[in-house]
């Protein structure tokens, strides 16, 4: 199977130093598990090469590395890219743990690509039968489509393991990105270092004083409803409760 | 000169609730009726959104035909927008039949469009973006307004926004009258900017849910949209052993009340909910240490928490916050878990366990 993995840098959450991103190592593991020797494509700076490497010693022998310049808008690079070296499968984390964050790539590529999504796989079997995480332990397993983009869910197992031979052995192909007329992305959103604390929306009041005064009074303080009885009667309650909520057959 | 004192009020004033507190109330007659808090649970007014100039959106996923308190948040978000400048109407999109006695003109919601079609409950993303896009085209909203949920909503969200090439802000947690604030490289950052086209919130935008107004809202059926071919899929469970704590969404757990605990695990097992306990029960060995519930454990999300022979400590309770219904089984009618508890039963743990498993293996 030709499967391409794209892989982005993420940042530490507490140095903030900039380290391979758990998402995309997660969708490592499951392109390990289809191929042995899957494309890993980064698009960046040439500069992070080191950081890269992280990859690599979780058992690949090469990545393509895209030069780009910062603020460049990655998806007409990777699209590009793309367009030239086919694959049947397009794997990535679910979001990048240390840029944006947005989560939008997959869905810019598979929008421009005209290429079927699938989101929060946790894994792929031979078979091309996808398992797809939903909430509540609840999963879904159905057919891949053809030539499809997979995002890998943040809840699948972190499987590879880091060996740094591996990380040294392995070679980083710096290949020259489309910098003549790329589009420089702003969208508007302004980054800086988290403050606490946030503004909650809320809808103006037109109540006087004494409304929200008496609206105080009103409430009545916590506790619901309490069963006093036998034993067999607070059971038969509670199963009552319980077949409501379709919890009991 | 000389300064004198008058008194405007009767030093009467006030009066004595039902639980014998004294209350005082200013800036009103305190002889008349109207001072009696019951007085100011009238009826709130009806608002309508008739000659609307705006529409705002909200799109939500109906779970069991429940909302989640995320969903009530996200209509509130929308309802607030509106509130600010013209008059506004809020739409509401809803996959999935929602339960009927939900109180939608209390969300504050004018129109209401469900898309109750079975085949929706597939993995159609496809088909949603279709019916979604054909709605927006007949409202033209200013805003349209998701949740980010795993049910579906986050990925609706952004294939939307990226097939009607709309601005789009997501993994929101403040959202104000002109700009939006959400998280970036893995949380060390604050990414804001100006109110974007397409918004997915997180918890917590939002303070107080209640309006001061209720709204008349109609519900609508969609209409020109072809339901889609549902996909050959399987839906399975996990086995509700294996499910991690976070992710279950029925437990039934065990606190220091419960003695026996082959009566519990077999309990769980009619019940087929996911096992947990409390910090006491952890620790003295008779579970493992991921199942603890509470501040040193993990935090439970599920729709109903069983607490058998749990007192309720703060810790527990932090625990258990966003667990929707409460269920408490306690022989001491004074604890915390009482007082937190939707429903309680006031009875020994063992003998209540009993009576559970004779009226479960009793109904085959």
């Amino acid at each position: 199977m030709n499967l391409t993995v794209l892989i982005s840098l993420g940042r530490h959450p507490k140095s903030g130093r900039l380290m391979l991103s758990p998402n995309d190592a997660r969708a490592l593991a499951v392109a390990r598990r289809l191929s042995d020797s899957p494309r890993l494509v980064h698009v960046g700076e040439a500069s992070q090469q080191q950081t890269l490497r992280q990859y690599l010693g979780l058992g690949f022998a090469a990545i393509d590395l895209i030069e780009a310049v910062p603020g460049q808008d990655i998806c007409g690079v990777l699209i590009e890219d793309l367009r030239r070296n086919p694959c049947d499968l397009l794997l990535t984390g679910e979001r990048a743990q240390g840029q944006d964050d947005t989560g939008l790539v997959p869905y810019i590529l598979a929008d421009r690509l005209q290429r079927p999504l699938l989101d929060r796989v946790l894994s792929i079997d031979a078979q091309g039968q996808a398992t797809q995480f939903l909430p509540k332990g609840q999963r879904r397993v159905m057919a891949l489509p053809a030539q499809c983009i997979a995002t890998v869910s943040e809840n699948a197992p972190l499987e590879l393991e880091y060996v740094a031979r591996r990380a040294r052995q392995g070679v980083i192909n710096v290949l020259p990105g489309n910098t003549g007329d790329c589009a420089q992305v702003y969208h508007g959103w302004q980054q800086e270092p988290k403050q606490p604390g946030r503004t909650r929306l809320s809808i103006q009041s037109t109540a006087s004083g004494w409304d929200r005064f008496a609206k105080r009074m009103n409430t009545t303080g916590g506790g619901g409803q309490v069963l006093k009885g036998s034993p067999d009667q607070g059971a038969a309650q509670v199963l009552s409760l319980l077949r409501d909520k379709k919890l009991v057959p | 000169m000389s300064i004198r004192r008058v008194n405007r009020f009767t030093q009467e004033r006030g009066f004595v609730t039902a639980e014998g507190i004294k209350r005082v109330a200013r800036a009103r007659d305190v002889t008349g009726l109207d001072q009696a808090p019951a007085a100011a649970a009238k009826a709130k007014p009806v608002r309508h959104s008739e000659n609307a100039e705006r529409n705002l959106l909200v799109v939500l996923h109906c779970k069991a035909g429940e909302l989640s308190t995320l969903d009530r948040e996200a209509i509130y978000v929308a309802r607030a927008l509106s509130e600010m400048g013209s008059q506004a109407q809020v739409h509401t999109l809803v996959f999935g039949a929602p339960n009927p006695n939900l109180d939608w003109a209390e969300f504050g919601v004018d129109q209401l469009h469900v898309l109750a079609d079975e085949r929706f409950e597939h993995y159609v993303p496809e088909a949603k973006v279709q019916a979604l896009v054909h709605l927006h085209g007949q409202l033209e909203p200013e805003r349209v307004v998701f949740v980010e949920s795993e049910l579906g909503d986050s990925d609706l969200a952004r294939r939307f926004a990226i097939a009607q090439g709309l601005s789009f802000g997501g993994d929101l947690y403040e959202v104000t009258d002109h700009s939006v604030r959400r998280l970036s490289g893995n949380g060390r950052y604050q990414a804001s900017g100006p109110l974007p086209q397409v918004l997915a919130v997180q918890s917590g935008t939002t303070g107080d849910l209640d309006l001061e107004f209720v709204t008349a809202p109609n519900t609508v059926a969609v209409q020109g949209v072809d339901a889609p071919v549902a996909p050959e899929e399987s839906l399975f469970s996990l086995p509700s052993g294996d499910i991690p704590l976070v992710e279950a969404d029925f437990v039934i757990s065990a606190g220091n009340g419960v003695a026996n605990m082959d009566t519990f695990h077999r309990l769980a097992q009619l019940l087929d909910a996911t096992v947990a306990g409390s910090r006491v029960v952890v620790d003295d060995g008779k579970l493992p240490r991921e199942r603890q519930v509470g501040a040193t454990g993990q935090i439970v999300k599920a729709s109903v928490y069983l607490a058998i022979g749990i007192s309720g400590a703060v810790q527990h309770l932090q625990g258990i916050k966003d667990c929707n219904t409460v269920i408490a089984v306690n022989s001491d009618e004074s604890c915390d878990m009482i007082k937190r508890a939707d429903v309680s039963v006031i009875a020994d743990a063992e003998e209540w366990m009993q009576a559970m498993i004779s009226a479960l293996e009793g109904t085959p």
